[in-house]
């Protein structure tokens, strides 16, 4: 291929992501270092505030407790996926995938029916009369950790069954033959074995719940902001583009940061192993 | 004689490292000429730049007198058979086979024909209706023989394309293409590292190394008289010695250039005249067995049927059988 | 199995938790009351008839599967052309450009459809339309590129090579040879971009209009100011669009593993 068609091939694609998001974020973002001083000076100022920091404290835990919580459920459960049949696994793959492709706001919205006030979860249990007024459960933090494992466990999941698919019955089996019973297999050789995989899915995760806006909106309401919401809320209805712009470069911080740090791990593993 | 010819090609990827170096190789009217080396040593590259699928730094081929380096592949309408075959997944086999007779617009009868005709030499007028997917190996291999034979091309190139087969088809395919070649009597170029597969089809030989042809003749003058060491080992000579040392074994020439002689030309006894060693490992080959005997000149190896066979650790003496040296380079 | 028992019951757990939800959604759908609730006494399907009463959904849903579309197929050929480029010439360059074009899916959303209306809408003053189709391009580009890459990357080079020696001049060979084996990674980057493009919000959040709302957003706004099954029936209906979308999918991978035997 010649170098013309080269760049006549890439030219559209090259200039509308420099020209409408490269070059947009550095106009943008830059000014957060420069005005009206060079340096930190905004940010140091802006997480002074009680407020802003809380809700940077709040993205970064809501995120390391989703991220955990997706580990926990679901290294077991992919495992238990690779061990089953052909058959069986892909339809209970297309059931974990099936919400991935499911509009996120429906996913929220789904939530909101359970653990509204008046929703089904209140409802139930104040027939079985475990209650007696409604329990307020929607509009927490927790209501933000349930709605985002959910959001990012399959996710999850489908990222650590192929992972989990190559370390292979028979390594198990050789573990088995050696004498491990099942619960020391899988902490001692599935566990350690898939690390490298679930550490790429749990950045995944970790940067997707800390980047999310339609979680937080529905399921945390106007009390508990993220860093997502809080960039919304600055600039659509406040028209505080610094405070936008100085939020959209800790945002990819954050979840470019968690890249970083990963591949700074798997470096080390990499020399380790 | 002399039909198509490669002068002095170059080929390079990336402007440093030469893949072809000033490469020459001469390609005579219906013959089968075979490129043979080890993987690496420029076969397939010189093949595709004759088809013209690779881009050289200089050199010239011609073929019947015409200037053929700038020509598009396209254009050449030269056959060519790839290792994986190739064929258009997407096509049945006689879409496949039609092809290139479509491109040249033949009218629909007379490519019918055509196809069927190509089938029939090829032996696989029963599956024209399929898909390639729903073939064995051999026989996409044919299609893809009759899908390069079809266009009457100028030349016939072949890319290993036995490698993918398993040993009792690759025999039998070999005869086939062989038999095929002579009766269409087409220019053919075939690329193998398989020395047996080779010299089994081939009317001359050009062996390969590093970018270079170090020999290209008769298969049976290679056998015999291979050029230099490289040579020799590819056809079998395992036992490298300088002359000086053939008193020893009994055969009694001078000089300093490196001579060698193939497993079985060496006699293998129990006491006697000749370089005596001991035996280190003895593996059974079905109709014989090879030994490999440490010497003060370095480990022989020898193939003798002898029964009883002799036992490791066993003191021998070895000597070369009557005529049996090649002196390289000579 | 019995061994593996602790491991099926968490599996089990795991597997109700990611799909009860749905589930429920289905249900409430049907409920005779105005709130959104089990239907406990009977069924109904007037909740899907509001649907299309609702005017701000309707045409939500309208320019969602119009901007799906456009986006999706703008993207095809944008990153076709991208993807054939990078897989011809390989190495450094091509390597830098795949990482630019991936880079709308590893900036959070909201980011980039602040700085998207920041530059499109504020600075150069592109009609928000057109700065739908824009950021929307963004967004699918990674897929679109990702997909049709690994399926050049998979194709058998020899076949475009094949049909050069047997006459084709090169832009023909691609059309009639590589096209046709590329065609289960069109269909399915051009489905995932139509998805990822249809359920986007942060970036048709601030790209946002009198008369130009997404379906999501539309959603959005509906729940904050209703709380009846109405969202059900809508979510029902998109549910049934995944599932065709899933099972179109797996078809195409069936296809294309057959066809992967030949290789």
């Amino acid at each position: 291929m010649r170098r013309s068609w080269y760049v006549a091939f890439l030219l559209v694609p090259v200039l509308a992501v420099m020209l409408f998001l490269v070059l947009p974020m550095v106009v943008s973002i830059l000014p957060t270092f420069t005005r009206p001083t060079f340096g930190l000076g905004n940010y140091l100022r802006f997480f002074s505030d009680e407020f802003n920091r809380r809700i940077l404290y709040r993205s970064l835990r809501l995120s390391l407790i989703t991220t955990l919580g997706c580990v926990v459920l679901g290294l077991p459960t992919s495992y238990y996926l690779s061990m089953l049949d052909e058959r069986r696994r892909q339809i209970l793959h297309s059931v974990i995938l099936f919400p991935l492709l499911t509009n996120a706001v429906v996913r929220g919205f789904a939530w909101i029916a359970i653990l509204g006030r008046n929703g089904l979860l209140n409802s139930l249990l104040s027939r079985l009369h475990l209650i007696q007024a409604p329990v307020q459960m929607l509009y927490t933090e927790g209501a933000i950790v349930v709605g985002s494992i959910y959001l990012f466990l399959p996710v999850m999941v489908s990222t650590l069954v192929p992972v989990m698919e190559r370390i292979g019955s028979e390594t198990v089996e050789a573990a088995e033959t050696l004498g491990a019973p099942p619960v020391a297999t899988f902490f001692k050789v599935v566990v350690p074995m898939s690390f490298s995989g679930v550490l790429i899915a749990a950045v995944m995760v970790f940067a997707g719940t800390i980047s999310a806006y339609t979680t937080p909106t529905l399921l945390g309401g106007s009390k508990n902001m993220m860093l997502a919401t809080l960039l919304y809320q600055q600039s659509d209805t406040l028209a505080n583009w610094d405070a936008a712009s100085l939020l959209s470069c800790v945002m990819i911080l954050c979840s470019l940061g968690v890249m970083k740090l990963f591949d700074v791990v798997a470096a080390r593993l990499d020399k380790r192993g | 004689m002399s039909y198509g010819l490669l002068k002095g090609i170059c080929v390079s990827y990336d402007k440093k490292n030469m893949v072809l170096k000033d490469l020459n190789l001469e390609i005579r009217k219906g013959e089968l000429l075979s490129l043979l080396g080890p993987s690496g040593s420029g076969k397939t590259t010189t093949l595709r730049v004759i088809a013209g699928l690779m881009p050289t730094v200089g050199g010239s081929f011609l073929l019947d007198g015409q200037e053929m380096t700038d020509v598009p592949v396209h254009a050449r309408s030269f056959g060519m058979v790839f290792q994986s075959y190739a064929l258009f997944p997407h096509l049945t086999v006689r879409d496949n086979i039609a092809f290139g007779l479509k491109l040249r617009k033949v009218d629909k009868e007379e490519m019918q024909r055509q196809v069927e005709e190509m089938a029939r030499i090829c032996g696989i007028d029963a599956f024209l209706d399929r898909v390639p997917r729903n073939l064995s190996g051999g026989q996409r291999q044919r299609v893809a023989l009759a899908r390069a034979l079809v266009i009457q091309p100028k030349l016939l190139l072949l890319d290993e394309p036995l490698s993918n087969l398993d040993a009792q088809l690759r025999i039998q395919m070999r005869t086939v293409i062989k038999r095929i070649q002579r009766e269409l009597g087409i220019t053919t170029v075939f690329v193998t590292h398989d020395q047996e597969e080779c010299f089994s089809i081939s009317d001359r030989v050009a062996v390969m190394d590093k970018g270079k042809i170090v020999q290209c003749d008769t298969p049976e003058t290679i056998y015999h008289h291979p050029a230099d060491e490289m040579v020799a080992r590819f056809v079998g000579f395992k036992n490298f010695y300088p002359a000086s040392v053939y008193r020893e074994l009994g055969a009694g020439l001078q000089g300093e250039a490196l001579s060698c002689t193939r497993p079985q030309d060496i006699s293998i006894a129990q006491g006697g005249a000749g370089l005596e060693g001991k035996i280190d490992v003895r593996t059974y080959l079905g109709n014989s067995y090879q030994y490999e005997v440490a010497t003060p000149l370095g480990t022989f190896t020898v193939v003798s049927a002898q029964e009883p066979p002799l036992a490791v650790d066993t003191p021998v003496s070895l000597s070369v059988k009557e005529g049996k040296v090649v002196c390289l380079g000579a | 199995m019995y061994r593996h028992r602790l491991l099926k019951c968490i599996a089990i757990v795991v597997l109700t938790f990611v799909f009860i939800p749905l589930m429920l959604i289905v249900l409430t759908s049907f409920n005779t009351g105005n709130v959104i609730g089990l239907p406990t006494d009977g069924i109904t399907f007037r909740w899907f008839g509001r649907v299309f009463k609702s005017r701000s959904l309707m045409s939500g849903l309208r320019l969602s599967l119009a901007l799906g579309v456009v986006a999706a197929a703008l993207g095809m050929v944008v990153g076709l052309f991208a993807a054939i480029a990078m897989n011809k010439r390989p190495g450094r360059l091509s390597e830098f450009f795949r990482n630019l074009f991936m880079m709308p899916s590893l900036i959070p959303g909201i980011v980039i459809g602040y700085v998207l209306f920041q530059s499109i809408v504020v600075q150069y003053a592109i009609p928000l339309s057109w700065a739908l189709v824009i950021g929307h391009l963004l967004i699918v580009l990674p897929y679109t590129v990702r997909i049709l890459l690994a399926g050049l990357r998979e194709c058998d080079p020899s076949i475009e090579e094949a049909a050069r020696t047997l006459g084709c001049p090169p832009v023909k060979a691609f059309v009639k040879v590589v096209l046709p084996d590329l065609q289960p990674a069109i269909l399915s980057a051009f489905m995932l971009a139509f998805i990822n493009s249809f359920n986007n919000i942060p970036v048709s959040l601030y790209l946002k209009g009198p008369g130009i709302n997404t379906l999501p957003y539309a959603m959005m706004t509906y729940i904050e100011y209703n709380y009846d099954p109405t969202v059900s029936a809508l979510s029902v209906m998109l549910m049934g669009l995944t599932l065709i979308f899933m099972v179109l999918s797996s078809l195409i991978a069936t296809s294309g593993a057959k066809k992967g035997g030949d290789k």
